[in-house]
């Protein structure tokens, strides 16, 4: 059975909100990325700096803030998927959501529904607060909320005599009431078919109205049945649950969509044309956008059907009453801004006009299809968020917005000379409304603050090298040696990119040194400059001190000691004095390296750490001492009086860290921020203790950390009666983590590895929250994976500044970065792929790194990668000189020649011709066109992300698939060839047949163009076939290709005339949409009826029919997973599930096989695009090959489907259960309903569902006492092998960096 | 074994028995067809039967005529179909057509082999070793090819797969306008006193040397 495991995080951005969640000081933007709730503050720079963030276990669909009752801060309303809210405050205390109440309406309204429910439904608040409805196709409900208490007199007022106010309180202290369930036409009888439902303001009683289209009509019966789309206002009175209808609407254009209330009237978005609708019902504008606006309609017309704007579904609108008069802005998919006009005498209108928002510096080109924006703005000033599906989410700034309605009032001016109008909108405030000059006023201004990161959509992905097609590096090997990366295509239009996801840091070399044996280095900093690399050899017992600024030659220090082992090196007193610190003491020099002092200690050292004047070492007894360099001369050491209780507690290791962590418990700097030195020390038994310069023998603790407790608090320290040292932290670090904005951070590395964090409370000094967001797993306790801390000691090292970061990097076997982008919580990525002996600090911003073959490479940050995600992610964008090749949409990736083929498909006019060329009868050249497709393919060379080649395509075609596979060119000798096989179709209209094209293409060498080296392979064209039927999935078998043509399955043999003759053949029932194939057997998914388990044999050529799957499917990707000589098949389907089947000929119900048998379906939260198999690194036992499955979706976010033996499931499964039924889940998300309740949840096996890592990760941030219980749960010894589990899909995917 | 193509044929299913006996299917669709099986015996004819490794043909593939029904996926004989149950354009018969035209009328979907019987020919050796005096009136191909320079220095590692031509040194057929000369033939008396005369020239500055 499988585990789903997410390895990179949503990036797009689907809802966001602005107003005061978590902090009432600051400005908040609360932003949800599928199922990642994020808050962010407004820094003082502009930027967006990450508060907090919790990965929720469902979709969140829609929010909305609410006002809370005696609290500034507000509570958040979020819709999920079947039809649920939560309503969820933020919990100073715990720094985490609470669940406030929680409303399920999905029974219900199947019960109350008489057609088939939608995925999504529909939220809407109402204006003041008094209730909340949600809304699904036929069916409604209507919470009424208890939050305004202004709006409670109101209601009092109203209800006073017949219920008094305190007694209904006492009824129900919550803050919701009963909620009303029913269909839709109750409300009215003539509801039916509801496009667009809204709170509406300005009415004293809870009013919706309700856009909807009792007789559907769209354009090719329009003259029949003429226009029927309606719009009503109804009054409702909850209590009594009457409602009354205020004003009726009837014959509106059937391309409405949206209803935008506004202070004074509605306006109703259609994609042709723009109603505006008085608060009394009376429609009374209406604005043509394009020249297919309907012009039947009985109203004052405004024409601007020249500026031939699209206003389709996915359009999205920002709405603000200001004190005059309402801010409507209009963002359409192409994300052109209209501003809409409306001005209002009384009842009256007096203008009603839309206009294109000036953007002069293309901000919006590489975004598309917006899917929210929030902010605060009025005509000055202003700042949105908005958040696209392709493109990064954009923090804007506007200024001057008037100069929008200003440009266009110059025009009217022209027209009617009218500037009383003008003086009327802006009022006293506008200075400069009487200079009529446009150029006086400061031009509308648009610019870019910050933006979210986004990769979404990904649309197909590929496994190959990106950072080590070089392997060579400054004449060293690449330090990412034979490692490969995902990269996917991403984004739709112009912003359209190729997406690199490294699972490790691949950096810029900088420099590259063959060294001595070194298991230590330092580099000594004299004025600024990199003066001496100090290196020891434990092993060796030797130390030796170089100059940097003479090529490193060695430095003829008489004074230093080179004889032993240095333990630490550091400058102090300004640079002036050189401190050295062996095992065998102290050595204080100057500048020169000539010693000034000197202090020999008996017993060896250890550890030692110097932050000037302090010098803290630990000698192999377990003693700590600590000197002080004298303050005057600086000549002699000072012994520091330690506190008396530290002789009497086992201490493991010592650090001075500079923190105001315990101001709060610091006579006279209660309210200090100032930062103090403090002496920090692990004891034997896992306590972290520390005290500060003048401690007159107080010491500190933080509470809780032995057991990793999920908030640490310090304490004053007493000394335990009883100590059983069993020490597990190997290392404590206090510091600042964090790129402008940096946070403290507490860092735990545990002797088994593992990495912990605590980050500092913002609320409350002297708290510290666990950082429980997606870890790495780096370790485990209690010794269960020694292989990863063995052969290289594990040691972290802080950098206040790696090109401007402030991270800590892990050295070791397998070495670790520990990084934090602003908008972003802490991340652990792996550091190269080579071990990492010991790094110093080296120039303004470097690290050097030495690995364990003795070479030093000077590393530096790739600042084209984010660092905020899961994975490393590098955004390359594909460019022409020439011309833009908009969405990028198949990749593949060419082993032999290490090049990459993409298709690209750009956006045309579609010319509607026949086959022979003549215009369509009907085609009416006035109107704008369709669009229509143009593709191609291109040849990358990831060496430099050139087009090296290019092939196109005829207009109207479109790729469907790309494959690189190993074909067998000749039957005798069996050689194999890498080609690229190329799925098209045409796209024309529904008239004429589907056709099209298979291309087979080889990648030659040739000699590169002169002044380009890396243009030496082309395309070369071995085949080339029209096809009846459009060409929708290539896959290879045995050495020969099955094309999918429609609904046709054939399998090609190429011939040594390299042409590919069709040698077998099966049909499907309607569509072909994929194909996937392992050895010799194959899947073939249909778009409406499942898929089919093939097996293909040779000479005779058969394809046979093994299995087929029962339930009918609308298969969008398939994929095989095999384990342990078990095969299963993982489906996707177009609702977004995710389905396992089996081929089990034993199991009784299969038919001896022939029936696929359903194991379990999962919910995922977004559409799947594409899916790959990929072999499974194996990091314990066995050495058969296993594999398991990537798959890219619309959201950015990519999941691996790992398959997992009996014992390891049955073991998650517990563990699984256990943390279910234990933790409370955030917001009120049910992990177990929210992936595993679907209508396929019946069919499959209950107790044997997919499981989800995002639960099972749970396990690794309990506080050891919960995990201890769950352990005991699930067996004995469960530990390791827990860990053993936890770290086998953690390190799934290491075959792409161990590929050899 | 390649990350980005792995190679599966290899892998063992549990199941492989049960597909052997059941559709007589194995997972190597290149492995060779049974010595000991005959199809007119049936099963019984192979000593390993049911379990042996290698293909046993079944007699449905020995007909000749496709099953019109099959192709349109109505045939409900399955195996014990007296028509063949397989669509290989591969072992289509020649157009006749086409071959004695050079077009067919029915191109695009004409089910039969179009050989195009230019491409058939057989390449022209002498070209292929440098110079064919026939030039364009040559009744073989020609086919240019470009040298590989690695092959030329010696080793190619890539052989087979590479995408140059490795030139094999061929001694020429009787039947070649091209021949090896012996050296005596082109050593001759009659060059060597032209050659010397020639050199006198020079030295002399009769000739200027350019």
């Amino acid at each position: 059975m499988n585990v789903f495991d997410e390895i990179l995080q949503p990036t797009v951005v689907n809802k966001c909100l602005h107003g005061n969640f978590t902090s009432a000081e600051r400005e908040e933007y609360v932003v949800a990325r599928t199922n990642v709730l994020s808050v962010f503050r407004v820094s003082r720079a502009q930027k967006l700096v990450l508060a907090y963030e919790w990965k929720l276990a469902g979709k969140i669909i829609d929010m909305q803030l609410l006002p809370q009752i005696g609290s500034p801060l507000k509570m958040l309303a979020i819709l999920s998927s079947k039809s649920k809210v939560s309503l969820v405050r933020f919990d100073p205390v715990a720094e985490s959501l609470e669940t406030l109440s929680l409303h399920y309406y999905h029974d219900k309204f199947v019960n109350l529904s008489t057609s088939s429910l939608k995925t999504e439904s529909i939220m809407a608040v109402d204006p003041l607060f008094r209730c909340l409805l949600v809304f699904n196709e036929d069916v409604l409900a209507i919470l009424p909320l208890k939050l305004n208490t202004e709006d409670m007199e109101i209601d009092e007022d109203e209800n006073g005599i017949k219920e008094p106010m305190a007694k209904r309180l006492k009824r129900n202290q919550g803050i919701t009431s009963d909620s009303i369930i029913m269909p839709i036409s109750s409300l009215h009888k003539s509801l039916k078919h509801v496009y667009d439902i809204k709170w509406l303001n300005n009415f004293s009683k809870p009013t919706v109205g309700i856009l909807y289209q009792p007789v559907l009509a769209w354009c090719g019966n329009e003259k029949v049945l003429g226009n029927t789309m309606r719009y009503m206002v109804l009054s409702l009175d909850v209590e009594d649950e009457k409602t009354t209808v205020i004003a009726e609407l009837a014959d509106l254009p059937n391309d409405l969509h949206t209803l935008v209330p506004l202070k004074r009237g509605y306006v109703l978005i259609g994609v042709n044309e723009l109603l505006y609708i008085s608060a009394s019902g009376a429609l009374q504008s209406c604005i043509r956008l394009n020249t297919f606006a309907t012009s039947s309609i009985n109203t004052r017309i405004t024409d601007n059907s020249d500026m031939n704007i699209f206003l389709s579904k996915s359009s999205i609108y920002f709405y603000k009453a200001l004190k005059r008069h309402d801010l409507l802005i209009l963002i359409d998919e192409n994300c052109r801004m209209y501003n809409i006009i409306t001005e209002s005498e009384g009842n009256l209108l007096t203008k009603f006009d839309c206009v294109q928002v000036p953007i002069v510096n293309e901000i919006f080109k590489n975004s598309r299809l917006p899917l929210s924006v929030c902010g605060d703005l009025n005509l000055e000033t202003g700042r949105v968020l908005i958040g696209f599906l392709s493109g990064d989410a954009m923090f804007l700034q506007l200024k001057n917005l008037k100069v929008a309605f200003a440009a266009k009032r110059q025009l009217v001016e022209t027209v009617d000379d009218d500037d009383d109008e003008y003086s009327a909108l802006y009022g006293e405030s506008q200075n400069n409304t009487h200079t009529r000059i446009v150029e006086t006023q400061e031009p509308f201004d648009i610019s870019l603050l910050d933006s979210i990161f986004n990769i979404g959509p990904l649309t197909s992905l590929t496994i190959g090298k990106v950072a080590s097609v070089e392997p060579t590096i400054q004449r060293l090997p690449n330090p990412n040696k034979d490692e490969f990366s995902i990269v996917a295509t991403s984004g739709v239009g112009r912003g359209s990119h190729l997406t690199a996801l490294h699972s490790t840091v691949q950096p810029h070399i900088e420099q590259a040194l063959k060294f001595t044996s070194a298991t230590r280095i330092w580099n000594l900093k004299i004025k600024g400059k990199d003066k001496y690399l100090v290196t020891t050899d434990a092993d060796k017992e030797k130390s030796d001190v170089y100059q940097i600024d003479r090529n490193f030659e060695p430095f003829r220090a008489q004074d230093f000691r080179k004889d032993s082992r240095t333990i630490g090196m550091e400058t102090m007193d300004d640079d002036k004095r050189i401190l050295q610190v062996t095992s065998g003491g102290l050595y204080l020099f100057d500048v020169d390296f000539k010693r000034l002092a000197r202090l020999t200690i008996d017993i060896e050292i250890v550890h030692a750490c110097i932050i000037d004047p302090y010098i803290l070492f630990t000698d192999a007894r377990g003693n700590i001492k600590i000197y002080q360099l004298d303050s005057k001369n600086k000549k002699k050491f000072i012994k520091f009086k330690l506190p008396e209780a530290l002789n009497e507690i086992i201490i493991t290791s010592g650090s001075i860290f500079k923190s105001n962590i315990c101001n709060k418990f610091l006579h006279g700097l209660e309210n200090s921020s100032q930062e103090q030195l403090l002496f920090t020390f692990v004891t034997g038994d896992n306590q972290v203790i520390f005290f500060t310069e003048k401690h007159n023998d107080r010491i500190f603790q933080l509470n809780g950390v032995d057991q990793l407790e999920d908030m640490l608090f310090i304490s004053t320290y007493q000394i335990p009666e009883e100590m059983n040292p069993d020490p597990s932290i190997k290392q404590i670090m206090l510091n600042r983590l964090g790129h402008h904005k940096k946070e403290e951070f507490l860092t735990i590395l545990t002797f088994g590895g593992e990495i912990y964090q605590y980050k500092k409370s913002t609320k409350h000094s002297g708290k510290l929250l666990k950082c429980k967001s997606h870890p790495l797993i780096t370790g485990a306790p209690n010794n269960a994976y020694p292989q990863g801390v063995n052969k290289i000691e594990r040691v972290a090292h802080y950098f206040p500044n790696y090109n401007g970061y402030s991270v800590v990097f892990i050295t070791g076997q397998v070495p670790y970065i520990i990084i934090k982008e602003d908008n972003s919580v802490c991340r652990i990525f792996r550091m190269t792929n080579i071990p990492i002996v010991t790094m110093a600090r080296w120039g303004k911003n470097s690290v050097m790194c030495v690995d364990n073959i003795k070479n030093a490479r000077v590393m530096k940050l790739d600042p084209e990668c984010y660092y905020g995600n899961t994975q490393i992610l590098r955004k390359i964008i594909i460019e022409d000189v020439v011309e833009e090749f908009e969405t990028l949409g198949n990749i593949a990736y060419h082993e032999r020649t290490g090049m990459y083929i993409i298709s690209y498909t750009k956006f045309i006019e579609y010319q509607a011709l026949s086959e022979d060329g003549e215009p369509l009868v009907g085609y009416d050249p006035s109107k704008p066109n369709s669009t229509g497709y143009k593709s191609g393919l291109l040849l990358i060379n990831p060496l430099t992300w050139n087009i090296i080649d290019r092939l196109d395509l005829s207009e109207n075609s479109m790729v469907n698939d790309i494959k690189t596979m190993l074909i067998q060119l000749n039957s005798k000798t069996r050689r194999k060839r890498e080609l690229v096989i190329i799925g098209s179709s045409f796209v024309k209209e529904e008239d004429q047949p589907s056709t099209g094209c298979l291309l087979v293409l080889d990648i030659t060498e040739v000699v590169a163009e002169p002044g380009k080296p890396d243009s030496n392979f082309k395309f070369k064209q071995l085949f080339e076939e029209e096809i009846r039927g459009s060409v929708n999935a290539v896959c290879e078998i045995s050495g020969r290709f099955m094309i999918g043509q429609s609904s046709k399955a054939l399998v090609r043999d190429m011939q040594e005339d390299n042409s590919a003759v069709p040698v077998a053949f099966l049909d499907m029932p309607v569509f072909i949409t994929d194909a996937k194939s392992f050895s010799n057997l194959m899947i073939i998914g249909d778009s409406m009826q499942g898929f089919t388990f093939v097996g293909f044999d040779a000479e005779p050529y058969r394809m046979i029919v093994l299995g087929k799957s029962t339930s009918k499917f609308q298969v969008m990707n398939l994929e095989f997973l095999v384990n342990n000589g078990n095969i299963n098949f993982i489906v996707t389907d177009r609702q977004n599930h995710l389905h396992v089947l089996r081929y089990a000929p034993d199991e009784a119900n299969s038919l001896s096989g022939q029936r696929l048998v359903h194991c379990n379906s999962f919910n995922m939260f977004t559409t799947n695009n594409y899916m790959k198999l990929v072999r499974k690194h194996v990091e314990f036992g066995s050495k058969t090959s296993n594999y398991i499955a990537l798959g890219c979706q619309t959201d950015g976010s990519i999941f691996r489907m790992i398959p997992l033996n009996e014992a390891s499931y049955r073991r998650f499964y517990l563990v699984q259960q256990q943390l279910l039924d234990h933790e409370i889940p955030l917001a009120g998300f049910n992990t177990k309903m929210e992936r595993l309740d679907n209508e396929y949840y019946h069919k499959g096996h209950s107790l044997r569902p997919t499981l989800d890592s995002q639960v099972l990760k749970k396990y690794i941030h309990l506080p050891i006492t919960k995990r201890t219980t769950i352990e005991n749960r699930v067996g004995r010894h469960a530990s390791t092998e827990l860990w053993h589990d936890l770290i086998d899909i953690e390190f799934s995917l290491r075959s792409l960096t161990n590929s050899n | 074994m390649s990350i980005v193509h792995p190679d599966t044929s290899k892998y063992e299913f549990n199941f492989e028995p049960f597909l052997r006996k059941e559709y007589s299917f194995s997972l190597d669709p290149d492995r060779p067809v049974c010595q000991y099986y005959n199809s007119r015996e049936g099963i019984k004819s192979c000593p390993n039967g049911a379990r042996c490794p290698n293909k046993h043909v079944l007699p449905i593939f020995q007909n000749k005529i496709v099953c019109k029904h099959w192709l349109r996926g109505l045939c409900k004989k399955n195996d014990q179909c007296e028509y063949l149950h397989e669509y290989n354009l591969r072992k289509m018969p020649e157009c006749v057509f086409f071959t004695k035209n050079g077009y067919c009328t029915q191109s695009p979907e004409c089910q039969y082999l179009h050989v195009d019987h230019k491409s058939q020919l057989e390449e022209c050796e002498d070209y292929n070793m440098g110079f064919c005096p026939s030039g364009p009136a040559c009744t073989k191909k020609h086919v240019k090819k470009v040298l590989c320079p690695r092959y030329l220095v010696g080793f190619c590692p890539l052989g087979k797969d590479c995408d140059w031509s490795h030139p094999k040194f061929k001694v020429p057929s009787e039947h070649s306008k091209l021949r090896i000369k012996k050296d005596e033939h082109i050593n001759t008396r009659k060059m060597d006193e032209e050659r010397e005369r020639r050199l006198n020239a020079i030295i002399n500055g009769d000739i200027l040397v350019t």
